[in-house]
């Protein structure tokens, strides 16, 4: 199954209620109270997370994430994606 | 006020009472030569104040069920370690402490020792073999409060840093470092791999309250290594704190965020030395300049 096919472009991505954040500078570090697990993301991943607040959809993420890097649109989402599949992976991430 | 732990009234001189984080621990010593040698190396340890029954009790006893003159540690009415020793017995005592300390609600409690300087708490976080406890001896001998040579306790309710004063446990790699405290100890109360030195041996003095962080260090012993203090950032501070916590599942989010809070507060630096006079040089500027 593609990134893509598991993510769906209009769902709105926030924190779970276990996840608890601490922000350095450029870099976030994520605590899960359910797995008890720390994850330390890297910059990208960092600017992702920022934007998953919960109302802005899939594709207003990869919108924002291509503006704030500079970088093009089609380039970034499959890094979006991929971010946001591995979030809800590790249990940090829910989707409405 | 630090109360040294007592013999309690109306009961032998192998009872003692001791405050553990919050907790107060009755630690019973049946054999009396052992219970003179525990109440030195409890020395630090203050009294529950005001006196109360104990939460927990530690009792050291003869094991009627091993070889004669063994040793069986019981917690409350559990034998957690039995067939030991005496002097395994005693060891048995003061890793069990720990553990009693660990399992105490409200601090964030991680694999460092802690001193202080004029109230200036310093944790000193690493693995096991990072040069923690020789680091420690030598600061207390050189005028630094103590308050752990194993754990440092962060509260979880005030920021504090407060004293687990377990003795300090020196490795054989060390003796040499510190031939004056070699413990003049019965043969069967000597352990050839480690001395068990009370901070009260180091100087009676020692034992410390209660200290504001100031700052978080990351020894790193090496033979080959001059003195190098470097500044770590709070992330990779945050991420090698979390790696030395023991109960971070106990205390949870609010335990995360203490370290979070901890670090953006305070500054942390790596440490590489070979030489204890050196490393206690650059920690004493250390701590003179983040006092400024």
């Amino acid at each position: 199954m593609s990134l893509a096919a598991r993510m769906l472009p209009s769902s709105r991505p926030r924190p779970a209620t276990t996840a608890t954040t601490a922000a350095f500078e450029k870099e976030v570090v994520v605590y899960c109270e359910r797995t008890q697990r720390v994850h330390c993301l890297d910059r990208f991943a960092s600017i992702v997370w920022a934007l998953c607040d919960g109302t802005r959809t899939v594709s207003a993420i990869v919108a924002e994430a291509a503006s704030l890097t500079e970088h093009p649109t089609e380039e970034v989402r499959h890094h979006v994606e991929a971010a946001l599949s591995q979030f809800r992976d590790l249990g940090i991430t829910r989707s409405r | 006020m630090t109360i040294p732990p007592g013999a309690r009234s109306g009961e032998t001189s192998r009872t003692f009472d001791l405050e553990v984080l919050g907790s107060a621990v009755r630690v019973v010593v049946s054999d009396s030569e052992e219970a003179t040698r525990v109440r030195a190396l409890l020395a630090g340890y203050p009294s529950p104040f005001p006196l109360r029954s104990p939460d927990r009790t530690l009792r050291l006893d003869a094991d009627t069920e091993g070889a004669s003159d063994k040793r069986v540690l019981y917690a409350d009415v559990v034998a957690v370690r039995r067939n030991m020793a005496p002097v395994d017995g005693i060891s048995a005592l003061l890793w069990q402490l720990n553990q009693l300390a660990m399992a105490t609600p409200g601090h964030v409690l991680m694999h460092a020792g802690c001193v202080a300087s004029d109230g200036a708490g310093l944790i000193l976080s690493g693995p096991m073999e990072a040069g923690k406890s020789t680091l420690v001896t030598y600061l207390v001998l050189h005028g630094f409060g103590y308050l752990s040579d194993e754990l440092a306790a962060l509260s979880l309710d005030d920021g504090l840093l407060y004293p687990v004063p377990c003795p300090i446990g020196l490795d054989v790699g060390s003796f040499d470092l510190f031939p004056q405290l070699r413990p003049r100890l019965p043969s069967k109360f000597a352990d050839p791999m480690r001395w068990h030195l009370p901070s009260t041996d180091l100087r009676p003095d020692a034992p410390s309250g209660p200290v504001v962080p100031t700052a978080v260090l990351f020894p790193r012993y090496s033979p080959e290594s001059e003195c190098v203090l470097e500044l770590v950032s709070p992330k990779d501070a945050l991420l090698l704190l979390i790696e030395q916590t023991f109960n971070l599942d106990r205390v949870g989010r609010a335990g995360f965020l203490a370290l979070t809070d901890l670090l953006r507060h305070v500054p942390a630096y790596s440490l590489a030395f070979c030489d204890a006079p050196d490393a206690y040089q650059a920690i004493h500027d250390l701590i003179s300049e983040t006092m400024r």
